[in-house]
C-alpha cells in the first residue's frame, strides 16, 4: 500500500483525533476530555508522539455494543453497573453508552480475577424503593456509580445520591444526600395532559452543573429515553 | 390506562380510586406538600408546577392539586352513576 511511508497516516489520525477532542470538550467538558485534548495537541505538535486516538479507538468501538448488553441484562429494578466518571450534561442515552463502557471495565476486572465487591466500588445498595444511597469509600470519594433501570436507561449517581420511584421502574428520580431532588428524573409514562408530544411520550430530565434542566437542540427539557417495557 | 402510582389498570383517568382518595387526603391534611415547588417537582400527570400545590407520594413522585382533585372527582361521579 505505502511501502515508502509517504502517506502521513499518523498525522492524519492525530489531526482527526484533535478535532474529535475539541468537539467532545465543547459538548461535554470533563477532565477526561480535557486530558484527551491536551494529549492530542501534544501528539499533533511533537513528531513521533501519537495522539489520543490510540486510546480512543477501542473506547468508541465497544461503547455502543456494550451499552446494548447492559440494557438487555437489566432485571426488574434499577441496577448499578459500575463506577462513573463525571457525566453531568449527558442525556440518558449517552449515559447508557457510558454505562456500557463502565460495564466493560467491570468485565475486564473480572477476567483479571479482580472482581470488586460492593464495598470496594463504593456502592452499598441502590434499590428502586430508594433505600440505598451511593456510599463514599476511601478509595472512591469522587466517583459515583451508574444505575440502569429495566428499560436500559442509565443514570450517573454521585456519592450520597439515591434513586426513588416506582418499584417497576416506570418512574423514578435522583435525590441528593439531603433527600432533595436533583432534577434528574425518568418519566416513563410521560405527562399525558401536556400538548407537547415530547412531554407526552416517555422522557427523561437531566440537570446541568448550573442546576438548570438540560435541553435538547430546540430547547425542550423533555429528553428522549427508552419507554417502559411491557410485561410479557 | 393505568394508575400512575400502582399501575393498576383503570378505565379512565390516571389514578385508581384508592390512590386518588389517598392523595386527596394528603392534600387536605397537608401531608407531603412541597413548600416551594420548582421545575424539579413538576406533576407526573400534567407536567406543571407553577401555581399548583404539589404533593410528593414517596413511591411514585409528584402530583399537583388540580390533578388530584380532578381524579377524585371522576371517581365520585363514577360512584354516582353506579346503580
Amino acid at each position: 500500500m505505502d511501502p515508502l511511508g509517504l502517506v502521513p497516516v499518523e498525522t492524519i489520525l492525530d489531526a482527526a483525533s484533535l478535532v474529535d477532542s475539541v468537539v467532545s470538550m465543547a459538548n461535554e467538558p470533563s477532565w477526561a476530555n480535557a486530558g484527551f485534548l491536551a494529549w492530542d495537541v501534544a501528539g499533533t505538535l511533537i513528531p513521533y508522539v501519537p495522539g489520543a486516538w490510540v486510546a480512543k479507538g477501542g473506547k468508541y468501538a465497544s461503547k455502543l455494543k456494550k451499552a446494548e448488553e447492559v440494557g438487555e441484562a437489566s432485571a426488574d429494578s434499577v441496577k448499578v453497573v459500575g463506577k462513573s466518571e463525571k457525566t453531568a450534561g449527558k442525556g440518558a442515552k449517552e449515559a447508557e453508552q457510558e454505562a456500557g463502557q463502565q460495564a466493560e471495565k467491570k468485565t475486564e476486572q473480572a477476567s483479571e480475577g479482580a472482581v470488586k465487591d460492593t464495598a470496594e466500588t463504593g456502592v452499598d445498595k441502590v434499590k428502586n424503593e430508594g433505600e440505598g444511597a451511593v456510599q463514599n469509600s476511601s478509595a472512591d470519594k469522587n466517583n459515583g456509580v451508574i444505575a440502569v433501570d429495566p428499560q436500559g436507561n442509565a443514570m450517573p449517581l454521585k456519592p450520597g445520591q439515591k434513586i426513588e420511584g416506582r418499584p417497576d421502574g416506570k418512574m423514578w428520580q435522583v435525590k441528593d444526600k439531603d433527600g432533595n431532588p436533583t432534577g434528574d428524573r425518568y418519566d416513563g409514562l410521560g405527562h399525558p395532559k401536556q400538548s407537547d408530544p415530547k412531554a407526552q411520550a416517555p422522557h427523561a430530565h437531566r440537570v446541568g452543573s448550573d442546576g438548570q434542566p438540560i435541553k435538547d437542540e430546540v430547547g425542550n427539557p423533555h429528553l428522549p429515553a427508552n419507554p417502559p417495557k411491557e410485561k410479557d | 390506562m393505568e394508575c400512575f402510582i400502582c399501575s393498576k389498570a383503570i378505565g379512565c383517568g390516571y389514578l385508581c380510586e384508592q390512590h386518588a382518595r389517598e392523595l386527596k387526603d394528603m392534600l387536605e391534611n397537608k401531608i407531603g406538600v412541597i413548600e416551594t415547588p420548582d421545575w424539579r417537582h413538576h406533576c407526573l400527570i400534567c407536567g406543571e408546577h407553577k401555581n399548583r400545590i404539589i404533593i410528593e407520594y414517596p413511591s411514585a413522585g409528584y402530583f399537583c392539586d388540580e390533578d388530584i382533585c380532578e381524579e377524585w372527582r371522576k371517581w365520585l361521579e363514577h360512584k354516582d352513576k353506579t346503580p
